[in-house]
């Protein structure tokens, strides 16, 4: 045995030998990209957060996942930002007037805000920004928030460079003009996609724009190791006053079970509950205390595919699918509260949302109702492919399949394409005959889901329905420069639309985080979490 | 022999063109294509659309993609990522596939030295308590899952007695529980495979001759019996190998690790098909690589192959 241990001492001593090799803290052999711009003081007061991924960019107008918003949040600054009550508010902007035809807007910027560089902030580098993301080489997903404006449309056809309708009136006036009467304009300008960057770090060419990005929020860009994490540094010049915070750590973590376990190892601040912990985290007397939910602007709903479908035309069937379904039974026993029942197609806290509306469940009259529709028992009902994306979806797919299956007598299959097959079978409306998925507010209106979901003329109206009463209040509510006005028109969309059973609105999203003692100061509104400029955190 | 290392030479490298073009076919036929994963549920504009296939080839024939590639890969180039603008695809899995190896390395010796040490415990202790356990464990690392694993080592060692990280790579002590969790099966593996050979070799005659000219049993199990117990080990390692390499696939993304399998993952789900090129030239090149040195290694190792 003495001969064995000389054999396995060795062979330890060099697996310590090759697992400390590289691990690290040696920047040489740290995973690049990493650009350190900043030496991590040893006192810090840090808060550390999880993102699922690098981002696809740091620049606001190429955002367009989770992790790119919530950096955008705390690097970048736009003209409108939204509150912890998701209430639109000025952000860069110091007034604004709006024409009584409501269609050029004049926006005077704070004179106090400047780059993370310390260059002052003027109103060609907003007409820049945009000039930039109209331009389609950049395939820029901000392109579609300011297709209004007069003259983006030839940018994006590649008739002209300039932004022809807007006009830099002064070193901090920004005159636009828009090319039809846009009330909710300015509400689109609050989400990160419209706000721009600095124009000498891009548009004159920056080859180090990926990995040093420059903007104007409460805190500056540090380091990116990628795939390990991202730190954010307070930005000491921000208009809005030095965040608390010394820096914010985004970790990158693409499993959310993972980021749970380091949630309580204590290498994360703050962490998103995924939803098969809810129940766990829910009866532990400790991480119970330290639960904290917000609701979110997201519709869960289930898509009945009039387009594919043709027994969908039919609204008892679609009222029959509807009643034969038990939100409630699902949101509470199977995903423990992850969403709140559905009573239309209006989220909380969004004008046009009501509480009154919807069906509820009703087993022996959905029964019937597909029997007046020609399908007693559900005999001769056609087999249902019915698609959903994201691990929470699909338990409730599976619960609402089985409801369904028992309520009516008709079959039903679940299917879990990947994201992209999933995407393709919606635009295509030839693929699933049923879905469910969600569909989350970038900004504060209810044309989200009414106009984009619903309305004939919308390109994402993933269904085929049809409903010429509905189209022609949501125009109306979409033109109507009276906030009032409009927020009723949207309520009464919302009441055609449930009780047509344009499609099933399912469930309502809600922001459920851990956040640890000590940390005060964390929200999220109704799009995303804030950003970090007023969280502060114990020592 | 140059014109056995010419033959190897020429089957690896076509191997390793066979395997990018299925890559490359596979990634295309499956359902979804990159462009719809990015945008997700939007409507977006058909010029950006355009612009975009434009700017990334994709507007072109697959089979003149095919070529293009192979060209570009030939000088290192494996072009830029879809997922993420701007950013070279080498730039994303250079520093990925040193993070892997680093800590794969530490598996595979866990498991080659963890194998051969309980093998040779347990053809020398044969129907012991300690043959007896071990056979126990070797079974269990067999048909236990590598997620069930880390879990329950993560569970245990992370999150009860925390004298491990549950999840990262900054230390050492980051990749002590992914590198067990892909050792246990090989290790087991191994194992068993080393007490049968070790079995077999010490009823020989030659150990008989040895033990009875009065050599020390240490010396007769190292020295004799050992090296022609390695002959079916080098098989297994083979063999393992290439397991270790689709391991990290599920390790790294459990234990968030930054390497080759969490990039891959993350390319595949998000159709970046330059990643997913590049990480199978990675991986293949690996494989043949080590098969290639398996090869060689049977011929020393077993003088009988010289001839």
């Amino acid at each position: 045995m003495r001969h064995m241990r000389q054999l396995v001492l060795p062979l330890l001593a060099l697996l310590v030998l090759i697992g400390s090799g590289g691990c690290g803290t040696n920047p040489t052999t740290a995973p690049s990209p990493v650009a350190s711009t900043a030496t991590v003081a040893s006192q810090t007061t840090a808060l550390r957060f999880a993102i699922a991924d690098d981002p696809r960019s740091f620049e606001p107008g190429l955002s367009v996942l989770m992790q790119d918003a919530q950096l955008a949040l705390n690097l970048h600054a736009g003209l409108f930002t939204y509150n912890e009550n998701s209430e639109l508010v000025p952000y860069l902007v110091k007034s604004w007037e709006v024409s009584a035809d409501g269609s050029t807007y004049t926006f005077v910027l704070r004179d106090d805000a400047t780059w993370h560089s310390g260059k002052p902030i003027t109103a060609l580098d907003i007409k820049q920004g945009w000039e930039r993301y109209l331009n389609p080489d950049l395939s820029a997903w901000g392109a579609s928030y300011l297709s209004s404006i007069v003259g983006a449309k030839d940018i994006q056809d590649k008739q002209a460079n300039e932004l022809s309708g807007v006009e830099v009136v002064d070193e901090h006036t920004l005159r636009v003009r828009l090319s039809q009467p846009d009330p909710v304009f300015i509400y689109r300008l609050g989400a990160p996609p419209t706000w721009v960057v600095p124009a000498e770090a891009v548009v004159a060419g920056h080859p180090n724009w990926v990995s040093t990005p420059q903007g104007s929020g409460p805190f500056s860009f540090a380091s990116w190791e990628s795939k390990v994490k991202i730190v954010l540094q307070a930005n000491p010049n921000f208009f809005g006053g030095k965040p608390a915070l010394d820096q914010a750590e985004f970790l990158i973590v693409p499993d959310a079970t993972t980021a749970f376990n380091l949630y309580q190892t204590g290498d994360l601040d703050i962490v998103a509950v995924p939803a098969s912990e809810l129940q766990r985290v829910r009866q532990d007397a400790q991480l119970s205390q330290q639960l904290q939910s917000w609701t979110k602007g997201q519709l869960i709903f289930i898509g009945l595919n009039q387009a594919k479908v043709e027994v969908f035309k039919d609204l008892r069937v679609r009222q029959a699918f509807d009643q034969a379904i038990d939100r409630r039974q699902i949101s509470d026993k199977v995903l423990f509260g992850a969403f709140a029942p559905a009573t239309g197609f209006v989220p909380p806290n969004v004008p046009g949302y009501n509480p009154e509306l919807g069906s509820s469940y009703n087993p022996a009259q959905a029964k019937q109702l597909l029997a007046d529709a020609g399908y007693p028992d559900g005999k001769d009902f056609p087999t249902i492919t019915f698609a959903a994306l994201g691990s929470s979806e699909s338990t409730a797919a599976e619960a609402a399949a089985a409801q369904l299956r028992e309520n009516l007598g008709i079959n039903v299959e679940v299917v879990k394409p990947e994201p992209s097959e999933f995407y393709e079978g919606l635009r295509a409306k030839d693929k699933w005959d049923m879905f469910i998925t969600g569909w989350t507010a970038d900004f504060l209106s209810a044309e989200q889901w009414l106009y984009l979901l619903l309305h004939d003329g919308s390109a994402t109206n993933f269904v085929g329905y049809a409903n010429s009463e509905l189209d022609a209040v949501v125009d109306q509510a979409m033109q109507s420069s009276d906030e009032v006005q409009r927020a009723e028109l949207w309520r009464e969309a919302n009441r055609i639309a449930t009780e047509d059973v344009a499609m099933i609105p399912f469930g309502y999203g809600q922001f459920t985080y851990l956040v640890k003692p000590g940390v005060t100061g964390f929200a999220c509104n109704l799009f995303m979490p804030m950003g970090f400029g007023n969280v502060s955190r114990n020592q | 022999m140059l014109r056995y290392v010419l033959r190897r030479s020429i089957i690896t490298l076509v191997c390793l063109i066979g395997a990018t073009l299925l890559a490359f076919l596979a990634a295309r036929l499956a359902p979804g294509d990159p462009l719809s994963q990015i945008v997700g549920q939007r409507a977006v504009d058909p010029a950006i659309v355009a612009a975009w296939r434009e700017r990334y080839g994709l507007d072109r024939p697959v089979l003149v993609q095919y070529a293009i590639f192979v060209t570009n890969a030939i000088r290192g180039d494996f072009g830029l990522s879809y997922q993420y603008p701007g950013r070279a695809v080498v730039d994303i899995i250079a520093p990925a596939a040193l993070v892997t190896l680093r800590w794969q390395s530490m598996a595979a010796l866990l498991a080659i030295g963890g194998g051969i040490v309980l093998g040779m415990i347990t053809a020398v202790r044969q129907h012991s308590w300690i043959d007896t356990t071990l056979t126990m464990s070797v079974l269990l690392g067999v048909t236990v899952p590598d997620f069930v694993i880390a879990t329950l080592l993560i569970s245990l060692f992370a999150l009860q007695l925390q004298i491990l990280p549950v999840a990262g790579s900054s230390t050492a002590a980051h990749y002590v529980l992914p590198a067990i969790t892909l050792a246990l099966q090989p290790c087991a593996f191994m194992a068993r495979t080393v007490r049968a050979a070790m079995i077999s070799t010490l009823d020989q005659d030659y150990i008989v001759t040895a033990r009875a000219k009065g050599l020390h049993r240490t010396t007769i199990v190292l020295r004799h019996a050992l090296r022609n117990a390695c002959i079916p080990v080098l098989t297994i390692v083979g063999v393992q190998f290439g397991r270790i390499l689709g391991g990290a696939f599920v390790i790294e993304t459990i234990f968030n690790i930054p390497g080759l399998g969490r990039v891959a993952v993350n390319a595949v789900m998000q159709r970046d098909y330059p990643v997913i090129l590049a990480v199978t030239v990675l991986l293949t090149a690996a494989f043949l690589l080590s098969s290639y040195l398996v090869d060689l290694l049977y011929g020393l190792v077993d003088p009988r192959l010289h001839g």
